[in-house]
C-alpha cells in the first residue's frame, strides 16, 4: 500500500471581513482590554466579542482528506466554495485558524504562472528567479534549464528583457518552470484558463506524465472533462465545507448535479408581482428554470444533457396570443440564438389556473460554457417587447467527454455531432 | 518496514502545518536552506536599480560623495562644524560617518518597505518572509562596501591613511546591520498592517540623523546631554566606525555595549513578532 503524503484534518480558515486597516488598530485595543475584564469577571460573555463573531467568514471549516502517493486529486465546487484558500493553505501561503495538514515531500505551488517575474530582469535571470521562489535549488535549475526553455519555446529570447515578452510567451515560461520543478507534491490552481488552445493542451498533457512519474497533484480546475481524465479521485467542496469524496466520475457527476444557487438558474417572482401587456396585468409570473430532462432544476448540464427552460405563471386575462420568448447569449455576451412561442388555447383560459409553457435545447447543441438567457413577453401587435429580463437566469454546461490527449473542449460556441465517413476513394 | 525506510522517499521533508500559536522565534534551519532565494532576491534587486541606468553602479559612489561635498560645504564652511583644530579633514569626517550611516539609513527604510512592496511574490508563494527584509539589508551591505572601498581610496587625497584599527571596522558594521534589523522587523511586520509606517519611516531616519554624529563631532555635544544621545544605536556605532577608520576619539564603550545589547533584546522580541504575525501577512496585505 502507498503510503500518505498529504494528510488534512479538521482543516479550518477564519476571514475576518470588514476590518479595516484602522479598525484593526482598535480592534486589537479592545481585545486587550476585553481579555483584561474577562480576568476580572471570569465566565462573563461580552457583547463585543459577539459583534466580532458576525464579522467572521469561514472560507472553509472542518476538512479532512488524505492524498496517496502518486495520486492526482481533483478539488472542484463552484466560485467561491474555498478551493484557493485550500490550495493556499497546503501551499503555506497562509495559515490556517484550526486543524492540521501533514505533508510529506517538497510542495511546488502553481497559485499563478510566473509568479516574481521581474519585467525588467531576462528570461534567464527570471527562470533562476522563479525556480528558486518555487523551491528549487541552483544546481537542480541548471540541469533542467534547457528543458524549461525548450519546452516553453523562447530560446532566442532569453536574454531580453520579460516586459518586452508577448503575454503568451511570459505564461509559456512560467507554466514550464513550475512542470519540471522536482517538488513531490504539486499543486495546481487553474493555470490552464490562460494561454492559447494549443499551448493548454500541452500543459494538459504535462500533467499528465507529471502525474504518471509518480508524484502527487492536487488539482483545481473548472474544466470537469480535464477533473475526469486527470484525476483518479476528487473532492468537492461547497460553502467551505467538503460534501463528497470519492473517484472523479462521481464527484463530478454530483456537482453538476447540484442546485444551482438559487439567484442564477432560477428565477422566482414574489406573489404580488405581475407581468402587464399593453397596459394591463396579464399573468403573474411564477418562477423560470433551466431544468434536467427529469424536471430538476439545475445551473449545470453537460454538453450531452438536453436543456429544458421552463416558464410557470398564473394567467389573470385569457392569454391567446401572448408571445413567450428566449434568447441565450453566451459568457462573452455574444447571441446565440433567439426562441418563442405564442400561445394558443383551444378554450380560454379561465383566471388564476396554472401554466408551464417550456422548450427544450436539444443536446450536443452548445459547447462548454457560461449561459445566459433573456426572456421576454409580448402580445403583438398591439404591444411589442413589453416585457423582457435580461439575463433572467444563467446555467453552465461541461464538456465531459472531452478531445484529444488532454480532455480538453473543442472550440468553438456549438458542439454539433457530425456524421464523420471514411471510406476508400474512386480514382480520378 | 525495514525496507520502507531504504527508499529514497524516506529523506523527503515531512512538513506539518498548524495554526499559528504562542510566540516562537524564526525557524533559523530553514532561513538557511532559503539562503540561495536570498541571494538571488538581492542580486535581483541590485540589477533592477541599476539597469537601465548610462552610469549604472557607479550611482552607489556618486551619491555619497555628493552629499558629502554638500555637507561640507552647508555644515564645514558656512555652519562651522569643521574645527579648526581637528586633525581630520572635514570631507574625510563626514564621508566616514555618512558610510556607515548611510548603511543603517538604507537597510532600514529598505527593509521596511520590502514585504509590502512584495506582495505579489507573499500572496503566491511559500518562504520565510524573514528573507525580505534581510534581502533589503543584503542590498544595502553591497552599497556599504562599494562606499567602503572608495572611503579607503579617497584618503590620500586628503594626505593621509586609514588608521591601522580598520581591521575593527567589520564589528561596527556588523554592529549597524543588527541596530537596522532590530527595528525593521518591528516596522516590517506593522508596515503589512499599518501603512502609516510608510510615512513614519522617513520622519524616523532624518531625525536619527540629527541626533547621530555624521556631521558634527561628538565634543560638540555637552557632556551631561550625551547619555540622551546615546538612546540611539547609531551615535556610539558611527563614533566607532570612525574611529577605526580615522583614529579618532573612541566611542564609550560602556554606551556602546548597553545600546547593542538593547538593540539585541528589541531584534529577538521583533523576530518573535514577526514569526508571529508572518503567517497572516498574505491575508492583510
Amino acid at each position: 500500500m502507498t503510503e500518505t503524503v498529504v494528510q488534512v484534518e479538521g482543516l479550518g480558515k477564519r476571514y475576518r471581513l470588514g476590518v479595516t486597516h484602522a479598525d484593526s488598530l482598535s480592534e486589537m485595543a479592545s481585545a486587550c482590554l476585553r481579555r483584561f475584564r474577562n480576568l476580572r469577571h471570569r465566565g462573563e460573555p461580552s457583547d463585543r466579542g459577539a459583534a466580532a463573531h458576525r464579522l467572521d467568514f469561514w472560507a472553509l471549516r472542518d476538512v479532512g482528506f488524505g492524498v496517496r502517493r502518486g495520486e492526482v486529486l481533483g478539488v472542484i465546487g463552484r466560485n467561491g466554495a474555498g478551493k484557493s484558500t485550500l490550495l493556499k493553505l497546503i501551499s503555506r501561503v497562509t495559515s490556517p485558524t484550526t486543524g492540521r495538514i501533514d505533508l510529506q515531500g517538497r510542495v511546488a505551488s502553481l497559485l499563478e504562472v510566473g509568479t516574481g517575474f521581474h519585467p525588467d530582469l531576462t528570461g534567464r535571470e527570471n527562470v533562476f528567479m522563479n525556480a528558486t521562489l518555487l523551491g528549487m535549488t541552483r544546481r537542480e535549475v541548471r540541469h533542467r534549464f534547457d528543458e524549461i526553455v525548450e519546452f516553453a519555446g523562447v530560446s532566442d529570447f532569453l536574454e531580453t528583457p520579460v516586459k518586452r515578452y508577448s503575454s503568451g510567451m511570459r505564461v509559456r515560461l512560467g507554466f514550464s518552470v513550475a512542470a519540471h520543478l522536482e517538488a513531490e507534491i504539486l499543486v495546481v490552481d487553474e493555470v490552464l484558463t490562460v494561454g492559447d488552445a494549443e499551448f493548454q493542451a500541452k500543459c494538459l498533457g504535462k500533467m499528465q506524465t507529471v502525474a504518471t512519474s509518480g508524484r502527487t497533484v492536487l488539482f483545481v480546475s473548472h474544466n470537469m472533462g480535464a477533473v475526469r481524465k486527470l484525476c483518479g479521485r476528487a473532492i468537492l467542496l461547497e460553502k467551505g465545507e467538503l460534501t463528497a469524496s470519492g473517484s472523479s466520475d462521481d464527484v463530478v457527476n454530483r456537482y453538476l448535479s447540484l442546485r444551482g444557487p438559487q439567484e442564477r438558474s432560477l428565477r422566482i417572482w414574489s406573489r404580488e408581482e405581475t407581468i402587464d401587456l399593453a397596459g394591463k396585468p396579464q399573468l403573474s409570473p411564477i418562477r423560470f428554470a433551466s431544468r434536467h430532462g427529469d424536471g430538476t432544476a439545475s445551473g449545470t448540464f453537460s454538453t450531452d444533457d438536453p436543456i429544458d427552460l421552463t416558464f410557470d405563471f398564473c394567467a389573470i386575462l385569457p392569454v391567446s396570443g401572448v408571445r413567450i420568448g428566449v434568447i441565450v447569449r453566451n459568457d462573452e455576451n455574444v447571441t446565440l440564438f433567439g426562441s418563442n412561442m405564442t400561445l394558443h388555447a383551444s378554450t380560454d383560459t379561465p383566471r388564476q389556473s396554472h401554466w408551464r409553457v417550456s422548450c427544450t435545447i436539444p443536446a450536443n447543441l452548445l459547447n462548454q460554457g457560461g449561459y445566459r438567457v433573456d426572456f421576454g413577453i409580448d402580445r403583438p401587435p398591439e404591444s411589442i417587447g413589453d416585457f423582457l429580463e435580461q439575463e433572467c437566469i444563467q446555467f453552465h454546461v461541461s464538456d465531459l467527454r472531452g478531445h484529444g490527449v488532454a480532455s480538453e473542449a473543442l472550440p468553438g460556441v456549438v458542439r454539433p455531432p457530425l456524421q464523420w465517413k471514411f471510406r476508400p476513394g474512386a480514382h480520378p | 518496514m525495514e525496507s520502507e525506510a531504504q527508499l529514497p522517499q524516506s529523506r523527503w521533508p515531512r512538513t506539518t502545518i498548524l495554526p499559528v500559536s504562542g510566540w516562537p522565534l524564526p525557524d533559523f534551519r530553514e532561513l538557511y536552506r532559503y539562503r540561495e532565494l536570498l541571494g538571488l532576491l538581492t542580486l535581483r534587486h541590485i540589477s533592477v536599480i541599476y539597469r537601465q541606468s548610462v552610469l549604472g553602479v557607479s550611482w552607489a559612489v556618486i551619491r555619497p560623495v555628493i552629499t558629502t561635498i554638500i555637507l561640507t560645504l552647508v555644515f564645514g564652511r558656512f555652519a562651522g562644524f569643521d574645527q579648526s583644530g581637528s586633525p581630520h579633514a572635514y570631507p574625510l569626517f563626514v564621508f566616514s560617518g555618512l558610510v556607515i550611516w548611510n548603511f543603517f539609513s538604507s537597510s532600514l527604510a529598505g527593509a521596511s518597505e520590502s514585504v509590502v512592496s512584495q506582495s505579489n511574490l507573499l500572496s503566491k508563494t511559500y518562504f520565510p518572509r524573514l528573507i525580505l527584509p534581510l534581502s533589503a539589508v543584503g542590498v544595502s551591505s553591497i552599497d556599504f562596501f562599494i562606499q567602503f572601498a572608495v572611503l579607503i581610496l579617497i584618503f590620500p587625497l586628503f594626505g593621509t591613511m586609514p588608521s591601522p584599527l580598520i581591521f575593527l571596522s567589520p564589528a561596527f558594521f556588523v554592529a549597524a546591520g543588527v541596530a537596522s534589523l532590530a527595528l525593521s522587523v518591528w516596522l516590517t511586520a506593522l508596515n503589512v498592517r499599518f501603512r502609516d509606517v510608510k510615512h513614519v519611516v522617513p520622519f524616523l531616519t532624518q531625525t536619527m540623523f540629527y541626533v547621530t554624529p555624521v556631521i558634527f563631532p561628538v565634543s560638540f555635544v555637552p557632556v551631561r546631554w550625551q547619555w540622551i544621545l546615546n538612546l540611539n544605536p547609531m551615535f556610539s556605532i558611527t563614533q566607532g566606525f570612525r574611529w577605526t577608520m580615522l583614529g579618532s576619539d573612541p566611542p564609550d564603550w560602556r554606551m556602546f555595549f548597553t545600546s547593542m545589547i538593547v538593540s539585541l533584546i528589541v531584534l529577538w522580541a521583533g523576530l518573535k513578532f514577526f514569526r508571529r504575525t508572518e503567517a497572516t501577512f498574505a491575508d492583510v496585505i
